[in-house]
């Protein structure tokens, strides 16, 4: 039998990818709100086109990578270049609602981590973004969370994707009046392995000058959710 | 065959003379970009330069640096003439390097016409936009899938854009991307429109930290055919606006609207192009 040891850091993971474990994220739907009132996203096909064709492709040209590279970051101990890494997120985040997302529940996430485990560097990156006045991106906690957990890098790269993938169908219970049983279905189907191992291969191979993904229809929704005379969602 | 290439471009500094008028203070430029003379607009107190292109657009192994520094509360408007072509190209790859410094209280705005990614181009395109603490910078790109007219589109191999804005040195907006319509990476704009007219307007200046003037008016422009969303950049840097248009007609008449209603916001004047 395999070494117990080898999955202690399973618990962790399950623990902070539940979506008890209080995230925030149940209050933004990242723009989604707006597509739908634009009618780009009308059913549970549209939901599944939206994210298998824009949302997986911008976490294996974007997210992951940037996942990967604060993970290096932070194995290494180098939080000069995490604070870097941080600012980068920030800014790329183009619209400000997505970007008050990230920071708001990364803030939230290393005040969690601060809590719940004995974490002396996410304490000085902490400090760091204050002397700074820099806010923390759920990003760069993320990382900072799986390192202390021990989490291998496929694991927390596949967390994150079933976070985002579940964020966007928990939303589309309220948006579009899915069910739950229509939402599982297309989380699974977001989660097939070969998709997975696709975006995996394809993230790795991402370096830090090239990672981007053009989206303007998206930017488009979450900018004009900002000004939407009623709206469920903070994003 | 190892493609052929130009390797040139513009480097301009802008500054004002005793009388406080802004003027070229240095100016060095070479295939394939050539320049218009000087136009100084007495209603805006803005200089303009428009810049053309003598090869018609940019071919394999092109290498083109444009550099442009202004200071000493001059004003600045860079144009060219008509759209910038990005040509089919058997191999290799066109590249074009640009920064832009501003300075002091000085202004510069750059709005070249529409990109186009014709088909079978593949163009890498950075971009550094350094802006002082009272600095103001109006920077515009528009992007064409293809010679839309001629029923062209997303035939283009690949076309890499990376844009950094700077403000006091601190980074408030990093926007890159690599699309190949060979891959994913173009479906959402090839999805937002059957024929999609892409544009960005990012306006950096002290005087719309807070609020833009005029936001709700951009916002209300949207129609059947036209998307148009503005939101604030990192540290409240300034403002983006982003459109996405069906056609060219409205594409054409939003970016014209949306220019004076940002122009405005900075309470200044926009300066005519004067593309006769």
């Amino acid at each position: 039998m395999t070494d117990p040891k080898d999955f202690e850091w399973l618990g962790g993971l399950i623990q902070t990818t539940d979506t008890l474990f209080p995230s925030g994220g149940y209050a933004h739907s990242y723009g989604l709100e707006e597509m739908v009132a634009l009618n780009k996203v009308q059913s549970k096909e549209d939901l599944e086109d939206f994210l298998i064709q824009q949302i997986l492709p911008s976490l294996e040209k974007l997210e992951l990578p940037y996942i990967r590279y604060s993970l290096e970051a932070v194995e290494k101990n180098d939080l000069d270049e995490l604070v870097k890494i941080n600012e980068e997120i920030s800014a790329w985040k183009l619209t400000r609602e997505v970007r008050e997302a990230g920071s708001s529940q990364g803030a939230q996430l290393l005040r969690m981590i601060l809590e719940i485990y004995q974490c002396p560097i996410s304490e000085k990156f902490k400090q760091l973004l204050q002397e700074k006045g820099d806010p923390c991106q759920q990003i760069t906690a993320n990382a900072l969370l799986r390192n202390v957990q021990g989490a291998p890098l496929t694991s927390s790269l596949v967390a994150w994707i079933y976070q985002t993938v579940s964020n966007f169908c928990s939303t589309s219970i309220k948006l579009l009046r899915l069910g739950e049983l229509a939402c599982q279905k297309i989380i699974h189907r977001c989660l097939d392995a070969e998709n997975i191992r696709r975006l995996l291969s394809n993230s790795q191979k991402v370096n830090r000058e090239k990672a981007g993904f053009f989206n303007p229809m998206l930017d488009l929704a979450s900018a004009r959710h900002e000004l939407a005379f009623s709206r469920l969602f903070i994003s | 065959m190892k493609p052929l290439g130009i390797h040139g471009g513009v480097h301009l500094g802008c500054r004002t003379n005793e009388d406080g008028l802004p003027y070229l203070s240095s100016q060095r430029f070479s295939p394939p970009v050539h320049l218009s003379k000087p136009y100084f607009d007495e209603d805006t107190g803005s200089l303009l330069i428009n810049l053309s292109c003598p090869t018609a657009g940019l071919l394999s192994g092109d290498r083109m640096v444009c550099d442009i520094e202004v200071s000493e509360s001059a004003s600045m408007v860079v144009t060219t003439p008509g759209a910038t072509r990005s040509h089919c190209m058997r191999s290799g790859v066109a590249k074009v390097d640009q920064k832009f410094r501003v300075q002091d209280d000085s202004f510069l705005e750059f709005n070249p016409g529409s990109l186009i990614l014709q088909k079978s181009t593949s163009l890498e395109q950075r971009t550094l936009v350094e802006v002082g603490e009272e600095a103001g910078v109006l920077f515009v790109e528009k992007m064409l899938p293809g010679r839309i007219a001629h029923g062209e589109f997303f035939l283009f191999k690949k076309f890499s854009n990376r844009l950094r804005i700077q403000k006091n040195k601190q980074l408030v907006l990093l926007e890159s991307f690599t699309l190949e319509p060979e891959n994913d990476s173009v479906n959402p704009w090839r999805n937002s429109f059957p024929t999609p007219f892409y544009g960005c307007f990012y306006l950096v200046s002290p005087k719309v930290s807070n609020e833009l003037p005029g936001r709700q008016e951009i916002h209300n422009m949207k129609n059947e055919n036209l998307i148009v969303g503005s939101t604030t950049m990192h540290h409240k840097a300034g403002w983006m606006v982003k459109v996405l248009a069906g056609d060219p007609y409205e594409f054409r008449k939003a970016t014209r609207e949306i220019r004076v209603i940002l122009y405005q916001a900075i309470g200044r004047l926009p300066t005519s192009f004067r593309r006769y």
